[in-house]
């Protein structure tokens, strides 16, 4: 996009739609030549990739695969560092005041094939336990009713399974032996190259427990699951491994609101399957994946370097490290008190903020806490304006084909920083987390003052839950890793020497590594667009797909 | 059993976003373009009912019903000794003998279909309707074609409206009752999908979407809505219920989607003339025409193809 060109290595298997994507866009002068190379070679080309010196960042999509991404992480490349799509599933709830003919079609419709954005995994039905045998007997029918064959041709409506996987047959017989009923729809005659059909199968009687839950199968699998009410119906969706997407069908309208709002997913159909927006701004993605985010980093940062000041380092302190359980317990308890402070509206937070302003103006602001820039007099600034930026941060519609959109961003959750920088910790970091309805656990050498402290108290005076921000003094040096066993829903990383290995950040969703400049120089206020990308970093997008009363 | 229809949900977007995809599905071509249109001409009730109809045009209907494809163009596809004829012929009770005595004296089994129970608004009293059916059967007529009360529905009155349908079930004695549920005027797909609960119940033998007078006829959303309600009462009772989508339907492509509708939401043991109708008069023609395409490669000029 902004003026980057691009290499693109990919598998010899998964090569020709990209060596055509490259055939075309040199054709008619799309895109000039050398903008966008493709290259189609095994896994050692990586390792050249990334020895290169004129390559600045490097990302890979797709299924995730340990060498690669060990490669890609030790990079000494500067740029982003993420993982692709993780892949996933689209969960369907079905309340029983549904149009379950129409839920039944679109589900069918889904399973033959696979939406773009979400492949492989089929479907996880939850419907609630009055409706589920009309459920499955309509289900049995269209599923029965598919017809297999060429991908191409417009009369058939599914196609075989996508290269290099294997068919589905393994977690269908567990299934079977667990007791479970499996419905196939019956083969028809198939063209040369059959064995790569797989009948739509459903399973129903399973629970959560069976492994084709756990883990999303590639094929036209669709697992049914009862639930008791729209209450259960969430917890169990929030407790699905590696879904995408999800929808949900009923007509009552507040029930279909509020359970829509409480999915974790970060897409959300209401009456509706499987539609995509041509925008692309509602791509979604689960709370475990950030696609949209993968695909903006690739551009210049919204904001330019502030020029470098030189300022005075502080010594490096060695302390102790923060025992594991030290740490377990303080994101155990931030993510307690995420329930209470991330689910408030903006304006409460909003409210907590200024109140926290107030009671720092009150204080005595010492100019010794003057190196990174975090005075008093700064910091209330900050609360102020991050306030204010709550207040106001509501989310946009989008028209979208069938309805319209409501895109909006929604806390992280629990998000870990491991400061690095041979600065004392810059609070200001720490308030968009804050302010956007995370909960905050700090590992910093200590330094600065009792600011940290004084800030705390400032904020738990004015209504912040005691464990939403902890600050705990540890070691610069893998304080990253330490946090990332912990588990938190995001994770900053302040600096290469807090930098952490792959093996401990591949269970974190979303890792940052914070530029040095985004809080501008000392004494400077941080530059716009630094404030949104702050912003952008510490929520993910959250789209609630309104199907009727659109153009 | 209004426990039934208490709880009819139906989302209005997903079925027109459903119906907008089966408009995009592809055509067929060749052989199998003509063989599903000759399968659709078997369905076809063919219909005048006008002001001004009289014995002479009644009697080419007739004729037509009786020999609705050119010979020369079905012995071109070797269907000529199939006894293709159309599914029934449909007029106003008035002219309901003239029809009868027309058919028989050509030597032809198709029957006739009567429209009654105060066609097309319904708002004539019941002791009117009833007598009204009455008189249709005594003159002739083989299958009835009754309109609701279109006021029952919107206002909720199930069981009146169960009731009235019985009535006129009842009065129809031996001959097959088609229900009229003039689906332009109910309101909401919820509405249809109860109307046609309730028709069913009360022993209905086909239900037909509108009566071509509505501003709004058949339109796939409605018949799909339709459809979905009869495969229930099928999966309910194991009694099978036929569909009739009549108004509106003008040219082969549609006649066909219709029949591809069918396939896909009731089965294919549908497709029969026992439970699948279209009401028509100016689809015959084009029908005619495309057959005329699929033998000789050009289009008939208008003088060629007899008139309906």
């Amino acid at each position: 996009p902004t003026g980057n060109t691009a290499l693109v290595l990919s598998p010899p298997a998964a090569a020709p739609p990209l060596l055509l994507l490259g055939e075309l866009s040199g054709e008619g002068a799309a895109l000039p030549p050398g903008v966008l190379n493709v290259l189609a070679g095994p896994l050692g080309l990586c390792q050249a990739l990334r020895a290169h010196p004129e390559v600045t960042s490097v990302t890979f999509l797709g299924a995730p695969q340990e060498e690669l991404q060990a490669l890609v992480w030790g990079s000494p490349c500067q740029g982003p560092r993420l993982g692709g799509p993780r892949g996933g599933r689209v969960v369907v709830i079905v309340l029983d005041s549904a149009d379950l003919d129409s839920a039944a079609a679109a589900i069918a419709a889904t399973t033959a094939t696979p939406p773009a954005l979400f492949p492989g995994g089929g479907c996880v039905v939850l419907t609630q336990d009055t409706v589920i045998a009309a459920r499955e007997r309509r289900l049995r029918a269209r599923l029965g009713g598919l017809r297999l064959g060429d991908p191409t041709d417009p009369k058939t409506e599914v196609g075989p399974l996508p290269p290099g996987t294997l068919p589905p047959e393994e977690v269908v017989q567990e299934a079977r032996e667990e007791g479970a009923q499996v419905f196939q729809a019956p083969l028809p005659l198939l063209p040369e190259g059959g064995h790569r059909f797989y009948p739509p199968t459903l399973i129903s009687g399973v629970a959560p427990t069976s492994r084709c839950l756990r883990e999303p199968a590639p094929g036209p699998l669709l697992v049914l699951l009862p639930v008791r009410g729209p209450t259960e119906a969430v917890a169990v969706a929030s407790a699905l491994p590696q879904t995408a997407a999800a929808a949900v069908w009923a007509q009552d309208i507040t029930v279909a609101l509020d359970t829509a709002d409480r999915l974790p997913q970060g897409l959300v159909w209401l009456n509706a399957l499987d539609l995509l927006d041509p925008s692309g701004s509602c791509a979604g993605g689960a709370a475990d994946t950030d696609l949209d985010e993968a695909l903006r980093e690739f551009g210049c940062p919204p904001w330019e370097e502030p020029r470098k000041v030189d300022e005075p380092l502080s010594p490096l302190v060695t302390v102790d490290d923060p025992g594991d359980p030290e740490l377990a317990q303080a994101v155990a308890a931030a993510r307690g008190a995420t329930l209470r402070w991330g689910r408030l509206p903006g304006a409460s937070r909003a409210r907590v903020l200024r109140g926290a302003s107030a009671a720092l103006g009150g204080g005595h602001g010492t100019p010794k806490d003057g190196d990174n820039g975090d005075t008093d007099g700064s910091l209330q600034r900050a609360l102020l304006r991050w306030a204010a930026r709550v207040e106001r941060a509501g989310g946009a519609v989008q028209e979208v084909p069938g309805g319209r959109a409501l895109v909006t961003r929604r806390p992280l959750g629990v998000l870990g920083v491991a400061w690095g920088w041979r600065r004392p910790l810059a609070l200001r970091l720490l308030l968009p987390a804050l302010a956007l309805g995370n909960c905050v656990v700090v590992v910093a050498p200590p330094g600065g003052g009792g600011a940290a402290q004084r800030l705390r108290k400032a904020l738990v005076a004015a209504g912040l839950p005691g464990d939403a921000l902890t600050v705990l003094p540890g070691n610069s040096r893998g304080s990253g890793s330490q946090l990332a066993r912990q588990h938190p829903d995001g994770l900053w990383i302040c600096g290469g020497d807090a930098d952490c290995d792959w093996a401990s950040a591949v269970s974190v969703p979303r890792v940052w590594g914070v530029p040095e400049g985004v809080l501008g120089g000392p004494g400077q206020d941080p530059a716009p667009g630094a404030e949104r990308e702050l912003e952008l970093r510490c929520t993910r997008p959250h789209c609630l797909w309104l199907t009727g009363g659109g153009p | 059993e209004l426990g039934w229809i208490s709880k009819v949900y139906v989302n209005r977007p997903a079925v027109v976003r459903h119906a907008e995809q089966i408009k995009k599905w592809k055509t067929l071509k060749g052989n199998w373009q003509a063989a599903w249109l000759l399968k659709a001409v078997t369905c076809i009730d063919l219909t005048t009912l006008s002001g001004d109809d009289t014995a002479s045009n009644v009697q080419r209907l007739c004729f037509k019903a009786k020999h609705p494809i050119r010979e020369d163009l079905l012995k071109a596809l070797d269907m000529h000794d199939k006894g293709i004829t159309v599914g029934a012929v449909c007029v106003y009770p008035a002219r309901v003998s003239d029809a009868v005595n027309t058919l028989k004296a050509a030597g032809c089994n198709i029957p006739v279909a009567s429209v009654a129970a105060g066609f097309p608004s319904g708002q004539t009293p019941l002791e009117t309707k009833l007598a009204e059916i009455r008189l249709a059967v005594e003159y002739g007529a083989r299958e009835i074609d009754i309109v609701i009360s279109r006021s029952l529905v919107l206002t909720g009155q199930w069981e009146g409206l169960y009731e009235e349908i019985r009535l006129c079930r009842a009065a129809c004695g031996e001959a097959h009752m088609k229900t009229i549920l003039a689906t332009g005027e109910l309101g909401s797909l919820a509405n249809v999908y109860k109307a046609s609960m309730i028709a069913m119940m009360a022993g209905s033998d086909f239900i037909k979407t509108s009566t071509g007078k509505e501003v709004e006829n058949a339109t796939f959303p409605v018949g799909i809505v339709m459809m979905r309600a009869i495969k229930e009462y099928y999966w309910q009772t194991g009694y099978k219920v036929g569909f009739k989508p009549a108004g509106g339907i003008r040219t082969a492509r549609e006649a066909i989607t219709w029949l591809m509708l069918v396939k896909e939401e009731l089965g294919v043991e549908w497709l029969t003339p026992e439970l699948f109708r279209l009401g028509a008069s100016s689809l015959l023609g084009d029908i005619e025409q495309q057959i005329f395409y699929h033998v000789t490669g050009t289009y008939a000029l208008q003088h060629e193809l007899a008139m309906a």
